[in-house]
């Protein structure tokens, strides 16, 4: 349950407060510094080895690099900005990431609206019901009908 | 044209036979402008099933006749793709399928027997999340992509993943990079830990497990005793049944990395 955009500006603070660019910081991992700006952008993840020595140079522990136990935050307009989109769709299924689910439903591929309608239809994630039934398309209307019929 | 279809709604049900039978006769699937999907609100669901496999053997347009036909009939198309080899596309009928039938065809998918099958397509709808499981480590241990797997893996198989990995049952070349952000907290410690080099307690599965302490007793005698051992036996058969359970995931996981039992 990382939140990739948390951890990026966590790097991107420790980073900058600790009086590096992000050319010395790719220079000491052997990495671009494209990759440095991808993972402070939350596109990305350092790599285990990177990541511990990222926490090294920071003198910080791994578990306040990775933000872990913090519940990830996503913007409503774009849910998936800055995070993993498959990432964001198991948090969501999961539970553990709370959205409106009709009012980001259109954010999601057409695979992807199969995922968490099938979540909900099982009863795994909740929603409303009414608001999302107007936003489905005629096959996920029935999909999501056939609960009912039987 | 606009006629027939029209009366529909005031045809009896012999009639409406009549016509379908008609339907399904012509070449073109239409008569008098009237096609399968005019017919299927209208007829029995034993009739729409045949008239959906009659379009499934012309190749028609029978995905608007999903709604309409029974689960037996969808299973029939399933084994009939099944039979074929594929050429069929049942991926996008899956959402009316029953679990069962989903999952049958993911597993034919998974072990090859249907290639033209998107196996990815059907993911959302395998009940039996073992299925997943082994499709996944199938992947990792034949270098396919995975990465679209993962949100479906469990969470179970991740943890069994990550202590292959600490262990060191994992190829050296395993990339856990990938991975790791998937992980549940514990898990992704447990990697970093073993990155690191310090000692781990991610190991819940094993002997490390202990009955709780005692604290307001006095350690050695005799009730303290019985009731550790009693703690362990309780515990060795909570591990047991958890083995049982997990075994299909620990077998697939020892073919891949070829480890030791960990019990």
């Amino acid at each position: 349950m990382l939140d990739f955009k948390a951890i990026g500006e966590k790097i991107h603070q420790l980073r900058t407060s600790s009086g590096y660019s992000q050319d010395q910081i790719a220079e000491a991992l052997f990495v671009s510094r494209q990759a440095v700006s991808r993972w402070e952008l939350g596109q990305t993840l350092p790599s285990v080895d990177n990541l511990i020595e990222l926490s090294r140079m920071f003198n910080v522990s791994f578990e306040e690099m990775l933000c872990l136990g913090t519940v990830p935050q996503v913007d409503p307009a774009n849910i998936f900005a800055g995070h993993d989109r498959a990432f964001i769709v198991k948090d969501i299924v999961t539970g553990r990431l709370k959205v409106d689910l009709p009012a980001v439903l259109y954010q999601f591929s057409d695979a992807e609206r199969m995922i968490v309608l099938k979540a909900v239809k099982q009863g795994q994630l909740e929603a409303d019901r009414d608001a999302l039934r107007v936003k489905l398309t005629p096959a996920e209307a029935e999909y999501m009908g056939q609960e009912v019929r039987r | 044209m606009k006629k027939m279809l029209g009366m529909l709604p005031f045809l009896d049900e012999t009639q409406l036979d009549e016509l379908a039978d008609k339907v399904m006769a012509a070449p073109d699937s239409q008569y008098e402008g009237v096609r399968p999907i005019h017919l299927a609100p209208f007829l029995s669901t034993a009739k729409v099933d045949e008239l959906f496999l009659s379009e499934v053997r012309k190749n028609g347009a029978y995905h608007g006749l999903v709604p309409f036909v029974s689960g037996q009939a969808l299973e029939d198309m399933v084994d009939r793709c099944l039979a074929s080899g594929g050429g069929i596309d049942v991926v996008s009928l899956a959402p009316f399928m029953d679990d069962g039938t989903v999952d049958k065809l993911f597993a034919k998918a998974v072990a090859g027997e249907v290639p033209g099958i998107d196996m990815i397509g059907l993911l959302p709808f395998v009940s039996d999340d073992s299925l997943i499981d082994e499709a996944f480590i199938q992947a990792v241990r034949q270098g396919k992509e995975y990465r679209k797997l993962l949100p479906f893996v469990s969470n179970r198989c991740m943890h069994k993943l990550a202590q292959a990995y600490c262990q060191g049952q994992l190829d050296p070349a395993f990339d856990i990079d990938q991975l790791y952000p998937f992980m549940e907290d514990d898990d992704i410690k447990m990697i970093f830990h073993h990155a690191m080099g310090q000692p781990q307690d991610g190991d819940h599965d094993g002997e490390a497990d202990q009955p709780p302490r005692h604290d307001g007793m006095q350690e050695g005698t005799e009730d303290v005793k019985n009731d550790i051992a009693a703690a362990k036996k309780e515990a060795n058969a909570t591990v047991k049944a958890v083995m049982d359970e997990v075994g299909p995931v620990m077998r697939a996981l020892k073919d891949i990395f070829g480890g030791k039992d960990e019990q």
